[in-house]
């Protein structure tokens, strides 16, 4: 068997291509000052009124030997820097990381419906928080709560399981009996939570509200818990680029290009597993980020992975922060389901977006 | 080349500047927080509807600022309701920042808001629901030591004490040996109800009565099979859940439910309502409880 070394295949169309490139780039630099203002809007506005130029004010009265005063009390740095700050970051990190992985699953599965709760990682984490939950399960190891964990450990092993019965299935390379696998996982894993749920219904509230999912969280701890698996699905999956267009054209095609597909559908599936689990587990189920942001890029005419996934990664970044920023504040003392938030500005605003665009998702 | 070099320096300048600028915000932010302990809280938020009852029955309602929009009772809570102030989803930063709290008490950890009040240097009493009386007096006297109030919450323990028990050795020769069903959540359509067992809270306080539960499951409150209700054949049926106007089921919906007329308790017309508030919470409204439950059982003896 030959192998065609992947740097062989063309990077770029003989004729019209360049022009394309600028626009992507163009693209890219928008959606990046696009996340700049979101995050910025993220931090000036919250459930507490404190104005902008304080908390720029607050800024600059830290830097040594500027010798100004903070403007702000005590409370309302806590809330900028302790709450407000952290939790703006964590929903770029989350929102990001589902769109990235969500675009990444499309790609390898050829499928628009995958998004990155596809394989069971949700069913999975939830019978894992569902435990830690009902059972009090309680303990912080190298900066971790016991839910997030078993969240965390519960998506490796729905997946792990999936792939497994998967593989097992027949040729056991094809997209199709791994996402069959994972159904199966899904159905049983969930079955098992209900159960649990079920037994414990005084812990109901408890499960139901990190069902649906909050970006919501106090100090660093949760962005840090986060960042290493998302850096390593990030850097893992955005390497994987160019092989995902190869695979759009379908598993024999790309054989014969010289491209191991069931090794590349392990790898993807491997980082979009590490990172959405960490995703899911510091915030919970947060849907339809996954499976709309990569396919709003595309309608904007984007084909290729190579921009796709990171455009996809820094819309679904701004959109979240957009989102909980709508969460905290519009019914503010309490806040809103972002799970709610995202489909309810999202849904109308795809299904426009479907509407005015004449190209064929 | 030059110039690339140039570039190379300004982003990497650029880089650093950023790390200082992350290190300078986040280094005098640690360790703030515990500074500013108040001896006694002067500004107290309740996010429990059990807790605020607590805190006004020892004499702290006056300090209280803001309770949660479920926190009905005593009447001078009213004044202090905050009907945005949702249990199941709080916001530190909205909490920290309108009311500007000193202690806050709470009975739900949703949306990490223990982490974010202590973060802005509030104490924060986290009283979960209480498995069994004894539990529920603890917290009682925590809240009391939390608002330098310990000596009237041991007060109102006692009182509590001496209630029950007053209550129970009266009634309990009425009650010993009656078998008893205490629905806490109404059937949905087709769907099994949800009782409290001898094991629950409210199972305890039967208990004392010498009332037989018709279902001893350790988890408190199960999920039991119409067919198990009717066989076990409960002699009173009892209704924590039992406002119309909230999805409550009353005597009359309960009649009218399919195979339910062969029990005993629906036959002889025993099913008695008892007090919504009082029997989810584990307050001091349990000697509230314990006189309905007693005062049902009473109604059944004259009847039957």
């Amino acid at each position: 068997m030959t192998t065609v070394p992947i740097t062989d295949i063309p990077e770029r169309a003989p004729a019209g291509l360049p022009r394309v490139h600028v626009r992507d780039a163009v693209l890219i630099a928008a959606s990046i000052v696009l996340l700049a203002v979101t995050m910025l809007a993220g931090l000036f506005v919250g459930a507490v009124n404190i104005p902008p130029q304080d908390i720029v004010g607050d800024l600059l009265s830290r830097i040594p030997g500027v010798g100004i005063q903070s403007p702000l009390s005590h409370v309302d740095q806590v809330i900028v820097w302790q709450l407000r700050l952290p939790r703006v970051v964590l929903g770029a990190l989350v929102g990001g990381m589902l769109a990235l992985c969500g675009a990444a699953y499309q790609g390898i599965f050829r499928n628009p419906l995958a998004d990155p709760y596809l394989l069971g990682v949700a069913a999975g984490a939830g019978l894992g928080a569902t435990i830690a939950i009902v059972y009090a399960i309680s303990f912080t190891l190298a900066g971790m709560g016991a839910l997030p964990m078993f969240a965390f450990a519960g998506a490796l092993l729905a997946v792990g399981l999936a792939y497994a019965v998967g593989r097992s299935v027949g040729a056991g390379r094809s997209a199709t009996t791994l996402v069959l696998g994972g159904v199966a996982v899904a159905a049983f894993l969930t079955a098992m939570q209900t159960f649990l749920q079920q037994r414990h219904t005084d812990q109901l509230a408890l499960i139901y509200n990190w069902i649906l999912g909050s970006v919501a969280t106090a100090g660093w701890s949760s962005v840090l818990t986060m960042l290493p698996y998302a850096v390593i699905a990030l850097i893992v999956i955005l390497l994987h680029g160019r092989l995902l267009d190869v695979m759009g054209l379908g598993d024999d095609a790309a054989q014969t290009l010289g491209v191991r597909t069931g090794q590349v559908r392990l790898l993807v599936i491997g980082a979009v597993t590490i990172g959405t689990a960490a995703a899911v587990a510091v915030t919970g189920l947060i849907g339809f980020v996954g499976l709309i942001v990569p396919h709003f890029v595309r309608l904007l005419g984007i084909r290729t992975h190579r921009t796709l996934l990171p455009l996809s990664m820094l819309l679904g970044a701004s959109f979240l922060v957009l989102c909980d920023l709508v969460a905290r504040t519009v019914v503010s003392p309490s806040e809103l389901p972002i799970g709610v938030v995202t489909a309810i500005i999202g849904a109308p605003a795809f299904a426009m977006v479907l509407r005015t665009s004449r190209v064929d998702a | 080349m030059i110039d690339r070099t140039h570039r190379r320096r300004t982003a990497l300048a650029g880089a650093a500047g950023a790390g200082i600028i992350a290190v300078v915000i986040a280094l005098p932010l640690n360790g703030q927080a515990a500074a500013s302990s108040v001896k006694c809280p002067q500004r107290i938020v309740s996010i429990s509807p059990t807790a605020t009852e607590d805190l006004f029955a020892i004499g702290a309602g006056p300090r209280v600022v803001a309770v949660d929009s479920d926190s009905n009772y005593p009447a001078a809570a009213q004044r202090v309701r905050k009907p945005g102030l949702v249990a199941y989803t709080p916001s530190a930063e909205a909490i920290l920042g309108t009311y500007r709290p000193n202690l806050v008490i709470v009975s739900y950890d949703a949306n990490h808001v223990v982490e974010g009040l202590r973060k802005g240097g509030v104490r924060v009493l986290f009283e979960n629901t209480a498995a069994n009386l004894s539990g529920a007096y603890n917290q009682i006297e925590a809240i009391g030591a939390a608002t330098c109030r310990l000596g009237a919450a041991r007060a109102e323990v006692g009182s509590i004490k001496r209630q029950i028990a007053s209550v129970a050795r009266a009634a309990r020769p009425l009650a010993a040996g009656l078998t008893y069903y205490d629905e806490i959540s109404a059937p949905a359509q087709s769907q099994n109800p949800y009782a409290a067992s001898s094991r629950s809270f409210i199972g305890q306080l039967f208990g004392l009565l010498g009332m037989r539960n018709i279902t001893n499951d350790p988890s408190g409150y199960p999920a039991l099979s119409q067919e198990a209700i009717i066989a076990s054949n409960p002699q009173l049926m009892f209704l924590s859940d039992n406002q119309p106007l909230d999805g409550g089921v009353t005597p009359k919906s309960v009649r009218s439910r399919t195979g339910w007329s062969s029990i005993s308790a629906v036959a002889h017309n025993a099913i008695y309502g008892l007090n919504d508030d009082a029997a989810s919470r584990w307050g001091p409204r349990v000697t509230v409880l314990i006189r309905q439950i007693a005062s049902s059982v009473r109604t059944y003896r004259r009847q039957h």
